[in-house]
């Protein structure tokens, strides 16, 4: 009977003990010397992964600082830059205006003055031309009536009225 | 031709369950084909353990880290998942579990060219799968007494009513056999599949029918060894859980 079960290929035999030792083995190897410094290096790799983790962050939060501060000096920039041009806007307007008051009072000033001179240089052009042409026509008249009419104050009467309508003429004229 | 046939019958007598070597050491009998496998799987396991640990590094891992950091953080996973936080403890289990039968499950693609082979897959002996079960249900029960003490230990063969009891107890006494003759008898059938292809198949159609089997097996040793150690978390699991069901 021992025989037959000793043949029978389903049921153990004295190789069990062989193969529990090597596994055993096996397994204490895995847990003393194998593993240990496997998981060792996985948990310092999960560690510098992490580390560099919190560095992305921390460089993102920096990163997105600064981008706020050069979004603030941009704006600052811009707004400065349009206050400078609406000054620049306004110096500019109160210049130009400033000029062109000055050119237009030099012009009206230069224009009076020439008006004033004209008027001057008429008016004793026409006194000239009064007295001359009054002295000569007495003259002439008192040629042609045989008498001196230089002291006759009609005679002076008409030559001015004669030469105020002369000048009434040339007004007309002009006009 | 008669000389082809007759060798042909000859190759095709399966030898079920053989052993190219067997020694006999205080009156038991040792497979000693099934030892140097065995052996040779320990020395590949440790051998890639002990190179990738030589060349451990905490900044760009190679391949050989790279799988058994792979290794280590899923069956952990599945660890935590299944056991709670005291799950650490057990990955060291859990990985040379894994590791060591998928060792052992894809050494039945080597073909030595012999029947029995020279180098068969140990789990398809029925010693280690046994071996690794003891171990595994030993532990469960060692850490199932650890977390609930002795008394809720027992206690918990009456729940959920006292009447189970026999059930709980045909359970617990079932789990290492199961756990056993699964594996055993998965790579087992695998290996024979393999005789048996040679056997019946025509010589010509033998490489077209090992091509499609071999990946096959190979896939039934991966879901082994996977199923072998997910069961046995979910045994320590089970078995340290104080929370009543």
């Amino acid at each position: 009977m021992g025989n037959i079960a000793e043949d029978i290929f389903l049921l153990p035999n004295g190789t069990f003990f062989v193969e529990l030792a090597v596994f055993l083995f096996i397994v204490f190897a895995l847990m003393k010397w194998i593993l240990p410094p496997i998981n060792k290096a996985l948990e310092d790799r999960q560690n510098q992964i992490r580390t560099s983790l919190e560095a992305a962050d921390v460089a993102a939060a920096d990163a997105a600082a600064a981008d706020a501060e050069r979004r603030a000096a941009l704006e600052e920039g811009r707004r400065q830059a349009s206050e400078l041009i609406a000054t620049a806007q306004a110096d500019r307007a109160s210049i130009v205006d400033g000029a062109r008051k000055e050119a237009t009072d030099a012009a009206a000033a230069v224009t009076a003055r020439a008006e004033a001179s004209l008027s001057a240089e008429r008016a004793s052009t026409l006194a000239s031309l009064r007295r001359e042409v009054g002295t000569l026509a007495i003259t002439l008249a008192g040629k042609v009536v045989g008498e001196s009419l230089a002291d006759d104050e009609r005679a002076r009467a008409t030559v001015d009225r004669f030469i105020a309508d002369l000048e009434a003429q040339a007004n007309g004229a002009s006009n | 031709m008669n000389f082809l046939t007759s060798a042909l019958l000859a190759d095709s007598t399966i030898d079920v369950g053989g052993h190219a070597v067997q020694i006999e050491v205080f009156g038991m009998k040792i497979n000693m084909d099934i030892v140097w496998a065995t052996l040779f799987a320990a020395a590949v396991v440790l051998g890639f353990g002990f190179i990738a640990r030589n060349r451990v590094t905490s900044g760009v891992p190679g391949k050989l880290q790279l799988i058994w950091e792979m290794l280590v953080e899923q069956i952990g996973g599945i660890a935590e998942s299944a056991i709670g936080p005291e799950a650490k403890k057990f990955v060291p289990l859990a990985v040379g579990l894994f590791t060591f039968i998928l060792t052992c499950n894809w050494m039945e693609l080597i073909p030595s060219g012999h029947n029995p082979e020279w180098l068969p897959a140990p789990t398809a002996d029925v010693n280690l799968p046994l071996a690794m079960a003891v171990t595994v249900i030993f532990l469960v029960h060692y850490n199932s007494i650890k977390a609930r003490g002795v008394g809720g230990y027992f206690k918990h063969y009456l729940t959920p009513y006292p009447v189970m009891l026999p059930i709980n107890i045909i359970e617990e006494v079932t789990k290492p056999i199961t756990l056993t003759f699964r594996l055993f008898g998965n790579i087992f059938a695998s290996v024979l599949m393999v005789s048996v292809l040679t056997a019946l198949l025509p010589l010509w159609a033998v490489p077209i029918g090992e091509l499609i089997w071999k990946p096959f097996a190979m896939f039934i040793g991966g879901i082994q060894a996977f199923i072998f150690t997910l069961l046995t978390l979910i045994y320590l699991g089970i078995g340290m859980s104080t929370e009543e069901h």
